[in-house]
This record gives C-alpha cells, structure tokens and sequence, in this order.
C-alpha cells in the first residue's frame, strides 16, 4: 500500500492528468499552435493581410500561397491566421465576460432565495432564442464593431453559465461544510467566496472551455450573415461568405476556413471533455 | 393532470411575458433614435419624423412598453416599414417553409442520433462508439452553412443528385418540396444529431447501470428486449427533454441555413430585416421563435406526465 | 467434495476484474454444492465475494471488467448435466429466469419504474412458458396472490412507486418464482428492509420453497437470518470460503477465528440490525483488497492467532466431522 503523495499544485497536477490522454493532449497542441499563430500574426505570415494581387487571383494552393488566393489575389493563409486571431479574441472574450456574468448571476440565483425565480425565468426567456437570431438581432441594435460582436455573443452565452453555477451553488449548499458554516453566523458574502467559489472553479472553466467553441461557431455564423465585424476583416465567417461565389472555381476558399473553425472548435470541446474526466470526480454530480 | 397543465401554461405565460419585455428592450438599447437609424442618413427629417410617430416612439417609454405587450397579446406585431405589409403577414407567408426545413431536420437529428446513441451506449468502449463518438464530435464543432456550401459544392453543382437552390415551384406538391430541402435539413439536422447523439449516450449508461436492467437480464430477457423495453424507456425523458432544448439550434441553423441556398423562409426574412434594420419583422420574428420554443418544450412538459407515472400532477 | 445428489456444483469459482493492469480476484477458489429444496447461506462481510459468486453463477456481471477463469459450475437439472460456464449467451438466457432466478438487495431499484407490476412478472412468463398475453395476465395475479399481496388484479396494473418496499420485494419474488425454477438465488433480499417486514419475507421464502421443492442459495451478511433460513451455512471471507457446515456447526461450534469474531460481534437485539455501525464487526483491520490479497492466509493479517506458517502458505479447506470444514492450520486450537 506504500504510496508516495507528493505535494504538486493544482494546476500542475490537472495538466499531467490531462497529457496523459492522448486526444486532450492533442487538442491542447492544437490550440496552442492556432494561440501562437494568433498572437504572432503579424510576424510569421507571408504577406500583409489586405495584400491584394490581381494578377494571381483564385490562384491554387501551391509553394508560394500553401493555401492559395483568393477572388483579389489576397493570400489565403495569412487571411487564416489573422482570422485566428480575431476568434480567439472573440471567443476569449466572450469566455471571460460571460463566465464573470454568469457567476455572479447564478451565485446570486443559487444564492439569495428571493432572486431565484427571477433570475432564473429570465434565463428561461434568453434561452427560448435560438443563440443565432438573439445574436443577429442584437447585433442590429448595437453596431458592427468588435465590441458590438462581444456584447451580443456575450448575453447569449451568460445564462448557460448562471444555470450551471445556480445548479452546482444548489448541491453545494446542502453539503455540510457549507451548513456549517451559515450555522456558525458567516455571511453570505463571505460563504460564496470562501466555501462556493473554490468548489465552483471546475465546473466552470469546463464550461468555458464550451462556451469558447460555441462563442466561435456563433461569430462565424454572424460574420457568414454579414451581420458581424465588417466584411473587410479577415474573419473565418467573412471568408467563406465571400467564397460563395467563387467555390466551384476555387474550393480552397471555402474549405480553409471550414477546416479552421472545425479544428478550433473540435479542440477546444475534446479539451472540454478531457478537463471534465480529469477533473474531480464529484464535478459530474455537480454539471448535471 | 389539469393543475399541472395549468401550472405549466402559467410557467410558460410568464417566460412569455419577460421574452416580450427582452424584445421590447432590444429595439430600445440602440444608441440614438430608432427611426433615424431604420431610414438611413439620407432621410429627411419629415420623414424620420413621421416614422416615429408611425411607431410611436415619439410617446414616453412607459407607455410605448405597455402599447407594445398590448399589442403582442392580440398577436399585432406590427407593419414591417420595408415590405409594405404587416410582420404577422410576412411571417406567416414565410413560416411553411422554415416548419418544414426544422421538422425535416429535426426528424433526421433524431431518427439518427437515438439510436446511434442507444447503440453507443450498449457497446460501450466498442468500434461503434468509437466512431460514433468521434464523427459527432465532428459533426457539433462544423457550423450548419459550411456543411450546406459544401453538401451544394459536392453534392449538388458536382454529381446533381439534389437542387442546388430553391424551394420549387409554389404550386409544388409537399414532395416535391421537401427534394428541395434534403440537403439544407441535412446541414440544420447534423451538428444536432451530434448533440442527440451525445447525450442520449450519456442517459442511457446511467439507465443501463440501473438495478432494474439487471433484473430483466436476470429473467433471461433477450438483450434486445432489455435494452429497449427496460433500458431505453426510462432513457426517454432525458432524451425528451434535449429534443426540446434543441429546438432551439434546429431554428437557429434553419435561419442561417436559409440563406445559403436561397430559401424565401422566415430566416431569410430575418436576416435581411436585420440588415435594413426592419425593427418591427425582428421583434416579430422573435417573439413568434420563442413563442414556438417555449409550446415546444411545454409539450416535452406534458408528454413526460405521460410518459412517466411518477411525475407528480 | 462432488455429490451425485446436487443440484448444482460451484468447483473452484474464480472470478476476477481487470482494471488497468491490476488483477483483482474478487472469488478466489470458491466450491459448494446444493441440493433441491436445500438452502445454503453464504455469509460475508461486504467485498467478501459472496455476491460477485452469485453473479457469477447467473453470468450477470458486466463482462468486462469481471472475467470467470475457473473452474466449472455444474446445473444438474432434469437429468442432464450442463457446465453453466460452457453454455453460450443464448443457452444461458434459457436458464436465467427459467430454470434459476434470482432476487436482488434493493426493491426500490430493481423493479423498472415505468413498467406496470402485471407487465414485470408476466413478460418472464411469456418468455419462458410460451403463455399468451392474458394467461400470463391471469398467473401474475395468481402469483401476486401468492406472495400476499391484496387486492392483485388492481396492484397488477399500478407502477411500483406507490408500494412499500416490503411490497417490491414480494413483486421481485412473484417475478422470479413464476416459472417454478429449481434454484432461486437470493442476494440480500431482506437487507434493506424493515425488520418486521424482513420476519415475514423470510417466512414467505421459506414456504414458497418448500411448496416448489426449490433449492435456494441465500447470501447475507446477516447471522440472525442465517439462524432463521438456513440448513448449511458457507462463511466467506475475501474471495474464499472460510468455512462450512451445518447451520448448527457453523453458529453453535465455530472453529475459524473468522466466524468466532463474525458471531462475537452480532448484535444482542435484533432490532439494532438497522444500524449500520452495530453490523459491522468489531474486528481489528479491514477487509484486504482483492487486488492485493496478502499471502497464505488472507484473514492472517487480522488474527489474533496468526503465526508465520499462516502467510507462508495458502491453506486448505480442512474437514472436521460430516461436512464440517475449516481453512485454518490453527483450527484445533481455536
């Protein structure tokens, strides 16, 4: 029964737990190269993104455009990369924004009695829209500007978080620990932050790991629309609506930012399920 | 049974009447003035003005809130300012084909993802649920307009087995109709198979570690039997309620689908109201998408009280 | 040890479960016999096995992770012999139900919720005796009759949340009864329930299997209902059988250190058999794990008793009068 227990951090530990499986740590490469690819746009593509060359329009893939050009000789994989940059900006937005905002509604929700039926039938009533129009019908209120696409991507998504965060507060709170401690006189505020937020970390960071990929399929679907960040940006979503076009002279164009967004989006919910397995056990009780 | 039906209507009044207030709110959080914004910079200052009194923004808030819940009530949702007709109208002309493209969808996302998922289940770890967990992993990170582009690109303009384009002709019987919408249910149907899949996988490995499973195998039940008499049926809440809940994407992905092939539907009329900024067609359009949502999932409510004795009226 | 009168043979059952590389030998050699219209009870605490080899016997465990590598298990049954781990899934079905059924631990799960009692009791009936949808109707009420149930045609249409669970497990025991098998396992039937109710379930067992001439394997943690139901008593103890004999050997003369400590610790008053910190017996240490199962003897390590020559070798089941048998070197001197 000898079993060595060395002291590792947390996150250490999650991560080894992780590597461990092939596909999650596959994923994880994944991102990381699309992140770096993001990052360090400017200085690792070929050719300035707005770049056009007429004379080698819907050109094929070949040594110097690897994923060819497109209907104004704009090299398509600098358009890829700098597309990656704006999803993930996007996406890690919205991630931040509506994980904030849903925590904190749910812990209210979860929380405070007296606000739980209201909160929640407003969720209820977010979530009657199919994500798509609430988006594009806010995006009609608001602008086209990045922050616009953010805002809107942000509201739909934050109710998923508050009903994960109200649903996990609710198990939590019959646990003894936290009976406990309302017994001895905490206060609320000091309850959530001490006894819930610690317990809630893992459900939601495999939640924002979701809400990233769903964050990025919806931004696609806007900029597809027209109803996003405008036409002129390299989005993956701009970049196919403006291949149609042209896709039975040029298929690369629709097929490079497809297999974009599925590699992206693919990852980021292998990754999701892999942090679910990795993470404590108890979690699967507590996404229910 | 009638209680619980009432309570669930009240339930359903209620997310009902904060979906209107949404709605009312959407139209109003844009900076600036509505019909300065729907007219565009080169309306005169007449014509903006009239339009406000048209819509009754030029009346305080208060007031325009209530006249706009009055109003959704009796189902008047409004003249559209660019289709000279009124948004019940335009929807309802619109409606057939966007029903049929989410039924077809929804039809193919469960006829598929169920048994997939029972399946999965049943060989858990196998070759099948490998792939299957696979494949709809694919299938939910794919956005439902590239699979349409590339289902026209392969399918349609390359081999010509469906119509790239197009609903048919109007008088066209309902047969006829639903050749033009294969391929567009297909690219609404798949990333919601995957969810269907998914989670009806999940459901059935918790039912199949039920006590009660073993007790059917143990009476020497064919495993067919145990699977679908004893297994799947307590499954079928669960996989009732994500049906619901998907109802949701199916339209989602049916707007958007829309627009790549062409179809006159009520998500073409959405996104082009959306960008001539046709306040009143959006505020329909998602007061009636809701509406559908939430009778939806009122249904899912009451089919489960059928489904299941347990369920308390 | 094989009698030409049993009806069935457990020889050197083991079963075991892979997880990953380790091997965990849940029943580790285990060999009985059972005649019909006998009951032997097989005592143990939790994870002594005695449930995985009822399982076993009805090739009911999830295969994987739990693998049967040994050895035979013989089903006599109207005069042809069959090894009941040679038959193949289809063979077995025919068995399962039929010709052996078996009564779970928890009434509360084991009935399907949403299957009417009727259906749970008849769909085994048309299976098994070719009966039509209104015979198998009409002999489930019969067999709800049976178990004293009142009022069956009305309770044969309901769901099984709106009875007691004293009433599920007599639903359970109509199920598994109605084809008149040779042999009904009982896994814990009377655990989860109320003493009283476990009195007349026991009382209900008894007379059904006197009336079918049934033979019943009953597996309990619990001495009290041993002393109650059983004619021969089989004590496990991590994957193996301690020792065996006579209901009267087993609680009156014990001889492994074992079942002494096992009957020490059984509470005075029945009554206090629901809680659960006076079922557990007051022996020093835990149950081994059956993926690391000590060396010779495995009960070695909690014994007061114990010396070197107990871990150097397993033990053999040593016989001391009649069917009395003990797997202690030191048994003389207990």
């Amino acid at each position: 029964m000898a079993r060595v227990t060395v002291a590792v951090s947390p996150g250490l530990l999650l991560l080894h737990r992780l590597l461990r499986r092939r596909l999650a740590a596959a994923a994880l490469l994944v991102l990381v190269a699309v992140l770096a690819g993001g990052l360090l746009a400017p200085w690792i593509v070929p050719y300035a993104p707005q770049r056009m060359d007429i004379l080698h329009r819907l050109a094929a893939p070949s040594r110097l455009h690897w994923l060819g050009t497109d209907e104004f000789g704009r090299d398509v994989l600098t358009r890829i990369v700098y597309g990656a940059r704006l999803s993930l900006l996007v996406g890690g937005l919205v991630m931040l924004v509506a994980t904030g905002c849903g925590l904190l509604l749910g812990l209210l929700a979860g929380y405070v009695r007296r606000l739980d039926g209201v909160l929640m039938r407003v969720t209820d009533a977010l979530m009657a829209f199919p994500d798509i129009l609430l988006a594009i019908a806010l995006m009609a209120a608001l602008g086209p500007s990045l922050i616009d696409v953010v805002v809107a991507l942000a509201t739909v998504q934050t109710p998923r978080v508050a009903r994960v965060v109200r649903g996990a507060v609710l198990v939590l709170r019959e646990l003894q620990f936290v009976e406990a401690a309302e017994a001895l006189g905490a206060t609320d505020a000091r309850v959530m932050r001490v006894h819930l937020l610690p317990n809630l970390i893992s459900p939601l960071v495999v939640q924002a790991t979701f809400i990233f990929a769903a964050a990025i399929l919806t931004e696609a679907a806007l900029s597809f629309l027209g109803a996003g960040v405008p036409p002129t940006v390299p989005s993956w979503g701009n970049m196919i609506a403006a291949a149609q076009l042209y896709m039975q002279q040029a298929d690369w164009l629709i097929l490079a930012p497809g297999i974009a967004i599925l590699l992206t989006v693919l990852s980021l919910q292998v990754l999701g399920d892999g942090l679910r397995d990795a993470l404590d056990p108890r979690l699967r009780r507590l996404m229910r | 049974m009638a209680a619980y039906i009432l309570r669930r209507l009240a339930g359903m009044i209620a997310v009902m009447f904060i979906v209107a207030t949404l709605v009312f709110a959407i139209a109003h959080i844009i900076p600036g003035d509505p019909a300065g914004v729907m007219l565009g910079p080169s309306a005169t200052a007449e014509d903006v003005a009239a339009l406000r009194t048209r819509l009754g923004l030029d009346r305080p808030l208060p007031e325009q809130y209530v006249r706009f819940l009055g109003a959704a009530v009796s189902l008047d949702l409004g003249q559209s300012i660019f289709l000279g007709r009124s948004v019940l109208q335009a929807l309802g002309e619109r409606a057939p084909l966007t029903l049929l493209l989410t039924g077809m969808a929804a039809a193919l996302a469960v006829l598929i993802g169920v048994p997939v998922g029972v399946l999965s289940a049943v060989w858990r770890g196998g070759a099948f649920d490998q792939a299957g967990t696979a494949l709809s992993m694919v299938a939910a990170s794919l956005p439902s307009f590239w699979i349409g582009l590339t289902l026209i690109e392969y399918l349609a303009v390359r081999w010509h087995e469906f119509p790239v384009a197009g609903y048919g002709a109007p008088g066209a019987g309902l047969l006829e109709h639903m050749r033009f919408l294969v391929l567009p249910a297909i690219a609404v149907g798949l990333p919601n198979t995957a969810l269907i899949t998914r989670f009806t996988r999940t459901s059935m490995l918790d039912v199949l570690h039920e006590d009660y499973v073993r007790t059917a195998r143990a009476k020497g039940l064919h495993p067919a039997t145990v699977v679908i008499k004893h297994a799947f049926r307590n499954a079928r809440t669960a996989v009732l309620t994500v049906i619901g809940l998907v109802v949701a994407g199916l339209i989602g992905g049916a707007i958007v689908t829309e627009t790549v092939f062409g179809l006159p539907g009520v998500g073409n009329l959405v996104v082009s109201a959306v960008l001539r900024r046709d306040y009143p067609v959006i505020q329909g359009a998602l007061l009636v998408i809701s509406g559908i949502y939430v009778l939806v999932n009122l249904g899912v409510d009451l089919l489960y009280a059928v489904l299941d004795p347990r369920v308390r009226y | 040890m094989s009698d030409p009168a049993a009806l069935i043979t457990v020889d050197d059952l083991r079963t075991i479960f892979r997880t990953g590389e380790e091997v965990a030998r849940a029943v580790d050699g285990v060999s009985f016999s059972l005649r019909a219209g006998e009951t032997l009870a097989l005592v143990g605490e939790s994870g002594s096995g005695k449930s995985v080899t009822a399982l076993s016997i009805m090739r009911l465990l999830p295969m994987p992770p739990a693998q049967i590598v040994g050895r035979r298990i013989v089903f006599a049954d109207r005069g042809t012999e069959q090894d009941l781990l040679t038959l193949t899934e289809r063979q077995m079905r025919r068995i399962r139900g039929r010709r052996i059924a078996m009564v779970f631990q928890e009434p509360m799960s084991s009935l399907n919720p949403l299957l009417t009692i009727g259906e749970q009791i008849a769909e085994g009936l048309r299976l098994h005796l070719g009966l039509s949808r209104a015979a198998a109707a009409e002999r489930a009420c019969e067999l709800l009759a049976r178990v004293n149930i009142p009022d069956p045609v009305r309770r044969s249409g309901e769901y099984p949340h709106r009875l007691s669970g004293g009433m599920r497990q007599r639903v359970m025991i109509a199920a598994a009864l109605g084809c008149n098998p040779a042999l009904l396992i009982a896994d814990e039937p009377t655990t989860a329930l109320d003493v009283t109710i476990q009195g007349q379930i026991l009382e209900l067992l008894r007379s059904l299997q006197q009336e079918l001439c049934m033979a019943m394997l009953f597996v309990t943690h619990d001495l009290g209902v041993v002393s109650e139901v059983a004619d021969r008593v089989a004590v496990m103890y991590a994957g193996r059988i301690v020792e065996t004999g006579s209901r009267a050997e087993i609680l009156s003369a014990p001889r492994h250190p074992y079942t002494k400590a096992l009957l020490g610790s059984v509470p005075r008053r029945r009554s206090a058999r629901r809680d659960p910190a006076a079922r557990l017996p007051a022996i020093p240490g835990q149950v081994p794990s059956a993926a690391q199962l000590p060396p010779g003897c495995t009960f070695a390590p909690r014994c007061g008793l114990a010396i070197p020559a107990c871990t150097a070798a397993r033990p053999a089941l040593q016989p001391i009068a009649g069917a009395h048998a003990v797997r202690c070197i030191r048994w003389r001197e207990t």
